[in-house]
């Protein structure tokens, strides 16, 4: 079936048959890479994507659920080659090492900031529960994502 | 893993999606997707035809004299996050927070987790220790069920093939009554290995359990309630007597099997400490309540 969508920013077409996951087809269908393909099941959200602004694994959507939605990756988040301001805490904090789950770090911890869910550490805990790495050990992450939420904080004061 | 070949439908109202439930016996609703789709990857499920009911509006919550009415496509996220639930159905809030992680509730919805009938599911063990009615249609009319007879074993539920759960009705219960949810999962947001929710309504002393409605998710074929813990600690107030006497009566009354992960015996002892937490825990609300 054939389906448009507005894939970070730009109208897209995916040509897909209706048993294709969202994940398979943003990567195998338009080539859209920085989503990662990790467990398949919805337990390390390494998938994860904006689909109408809401956080979500791509590999528990199939893809015509997605018709005509608006979808931001990780990749997407970048304006005129810079990084975005997560990204760019994450990457000072080290909080990326081999980077595999990093695309999906980036969608749940910015949801969870938007939503002011990331208050404290244990908020910032139950928001990124589910977004699995096995490098950094998490401390590394949580940083980031206080020195994202206080700079967003100060950037609205 | 990716899911097998499979037709796709998207209803634009509960007789379209009735009528492709009922033209294919192999047809499966497609709400959230959270539990169905990766069943589809892993080959755990293989429908022929998928009916997408995610642009019918059976979404929110609306209050009836003594009752809630729940949605099917309320999101456990609106369950978890919403100070309108908080408010009315603090149990649901509670047991939502349990539910997968933040993406799976962004998307996975009331109607679905009841219908799927996980023995698992949080909020099935809400509904219960709620009680009130299912809200099904079908290709004969409306019909309702009550919520103590929804569960029909492991992974069956009184919702037939060319029917629909479209929303379900938790009656409220007395004034001045609390509320508990404890889970014990093996990792955050794993599925329980035994969760409890507990209404409590406290005697007239206000100090000691009056009635309570229990029920256990994880431990048996379906979430159950469990009168025998129920009974077990009416006109308790003291911690020690009341985890005792909930805990031995849960311990005694549940026939929880030994899957991949832990062992029946264990499931049993996770299943007895949630069941008497829950319940003291809804004890102090309520008396929070009154305080």
């Amino acid at each position: 079936m054939s389906m448009e969508i507005t894939l970070n920013g730009k109208p897209a077409r995916l040509d897909v048959p209706p048993h294709w996951t969202l994940l398979r087809a943003l990567r195998d269908g338009v080539g859209q890479v920085d989503v990662k393909h990790g467990c398949g099941e919805g337990v390390c959200g390494a998938c994860a994507v904006l689909l109408d602004g809401v956080a979500v694994n791509a590999c528990s959507v199939l893809a015509p659920q997605a018709q005509g939605a608006d979808v931001r990756t990780c990749g997407g988040l970048l304006e005129d080659g810079e990084l975005h301001p997560l990204q760019d805490e994450l990457v000072s904090h080290g909080g990326v090492q081999c980077g595999f789950c990093t695309p999906g770090m980036v969608i749940g911890a910015l949801e969870a900031v938007r939503l002011g869910a990331a208050g404290s550490r244990e908020e910032i805990r139950h928001s990124l529960a589910g977004n699995l790495c096995r490098c950094t050990g998490y401390r590394k992450v949580i940083d980031a994502v206080e020195a994202y939420r206080d700079r967003e904080e100060e950037a609205r004061a | 893993m990716h899911p097998r070949p499979l037709e796709y439908t998207r209803a634009d109202s509960v007789a379209e999606a009735l009528e492709a439930l009922g033209a294919d016996a192999e047809a499966k609703v497609l709400a959230g997707g959270q539990s169905l789709v990766p069943m589809l990857s892993l080959g755990l499920a293989s429908p022929t035809l998928l009916v997408d009911i995610g642009a019918l509006e059976l979404a929110g919550l609306e209050r009836r004299n003594g009752a809630v009415r729940v949605g099917a496509l309320t999101r456990h996220r609106e369950l978890e996050r919403s100070a309108e639930v908080a408010a009315l159905l603090p149990l649901a809030a509670a047991a939502a927070r349990h539910i997968g992680n933040a993406r799976v509730r962004n998307r996975g919805t009331f109607g679905g987790s009841l219908s799927h009938a996980d023995p698992a599911a949080e909020l099935g063990a809400v509904a219960l220790a709620h009680g009130g009615t299912a809200l099904i249609e079908g290709p004969a009319g409306a019909r309702e069920v009550d919520l103590g007879a929804f569960f029909a074993g492991f992974f069956e539920t009184a919702v037939g093939g060319d029917e629909l759960l479209v929303a379900a009705e938790l009656e409220l219960p007395p004034e001045g009554s609390g509320t508990g949810f404890v889970e014990v999962a093996q990792r955050a947001d794993d599925f329980a290995v035994a969760a409890a929710a507990a209404i409590v309504t406290p005697d007239a002393s206000g100090r000691a359990v009056g009635s309570v409605r229990l029920a256990l998710a994880g431990v048996g074929e379906a979430p159950i309630r469990c009168p025998q813990a129920e009974a077990s600690c009416v006109g308790l107030a003291g911690d020690g007597e009341l985890l005792r006497a909930v805990g031995e009566a849960v311990a005694s009354s549940i026939s929880p099997e030994t899957d991949a992960f832990v062992s029946a015996d264990y499931r049993r002892r996770v299943a007895a400490v949630c069941a008497g937490r829950a319940v003291l825990a809804a004890l102090d609300d309520a008396k929070g309540r009154k305080a």
